[in-house]
């Protein structure tokens, strides 16, 4: 018997006993079949949906931590500066338009702003109050 | 995008309308014919300091014509003057308007007295007490 004639009789018994597999054994193969080919294609990259999403999963995780957590601080930092400036600006403008009343009445009295700064004028009134 | 956008806001508040006010060539006819006093200081007022004269000019069609002129007469000049100064009027101003209405005819009388006096006698009232005029501000126009 050479050993083509002995694999042909092996594998004839193989099938015989495969007619008296019971129902559960085949359902575990067909379970292990299947676990073992998910895992193979698992190992393959862009091989299959399960695959792609788990590597897309622990690629947002990572960005997560070190790109989006800094990223948001940063953005929340700017907004908060820029309330603040924004803050700063409408106060500044408010006390202009403040100034900007009392100025316009200063500069339209009837006493010049000079008669406030001159030094003669302050002796005047001082030493030369007739009332 | 948002990123990108927040910094180029905050810059641009900083550096136009809020903290360097408008240029010349952006305010109205009509404001620069009111400030037009201004308008060699302009380009080196204060951002805050055109910000109030813009608010000034806003005021300025409801002025009695009189006071449009004073107003023009005096806008260099207060325009020249430093911020402590501005201070020191505004301070006695204030003063002046709180008194009896009598009180601040007197005031604009001997004002206009003062003025009829020579140059020599106002400089002999400066020089003669030097030392006598009141030193905080509103103690001046106080007096009478």
């Amino acid at each position: 018997m050479n050993e083509q004639d002995l694999a042909k009789r092996i594998v004839s018994k193989l099938d015989e006993g495969l007619t008296d597999l019971s129902s559960g054994a085949l359902y575990r193969l067909r379970v292990a079949h299947e676990a073992a080919l998910s895992r193979a294609n698992a190992g393959r990259p862009g091989s299959g949906l399960a695959g792609g999403a788990w590597s897309g999963s622990g690629s947002a995780s990572l960005l997560n931590r070190r790109v989006l957590v800094p990223l948001f601080g940063l953005i929340l930092g700017l907004s908060v500066l820029l309330f603040w400036h924004q803050q700063q600006s409408q106060q500044q403008i408010s006390r202009q338009a403040d100034y900007a009343e009392l100025d316009a009445q200063v500069l339209t009295d009837e006493l010049p702003v000079t008669a406030y700064l001159d030094t003669g004028f302050e002796i005047w009134l001082y030493h030369h109050t007739t009332d | 995008m948002l990123l990108l956008a927040l910094p180029a806001g905050v810059y641009a508040g900083k550096g136009t309308a809020d903290s360097r006010g408008p240029e010349w060539a952006q305010l109205t006819s009509e404001q620069q014919h009111i400030l037009a006093p201004l308008a060699q200081d302009w380009p080196k007022l204060e951002g805050k300091r055109r910000i109030k004269w813009v608010e000034i000019a806003k005021r300025y069609p409801k002025m009695t014509s009189q006071e449009q002129q004073r107003l023009q007469s005096r806008m260099q000049q207060w325009a020249s003057m430093t911020p402590e100064e501005h201070a020191q009027v505004r301070e006695r101003y204030k003063k002046l308007k709180a008194m009896p209405p009598e009180k601040r005819e007197a005031i604009q009388r001997k004002w206009r007295e003062y003025e009829g006096l020579t140059e020599a006698e106002k400089k002999t009232l400066r020089d003669a007490h030097p030392g006598q005029a009141p030193r905080k501000p509103g103690q001046t126009l106080t007096h009478e």
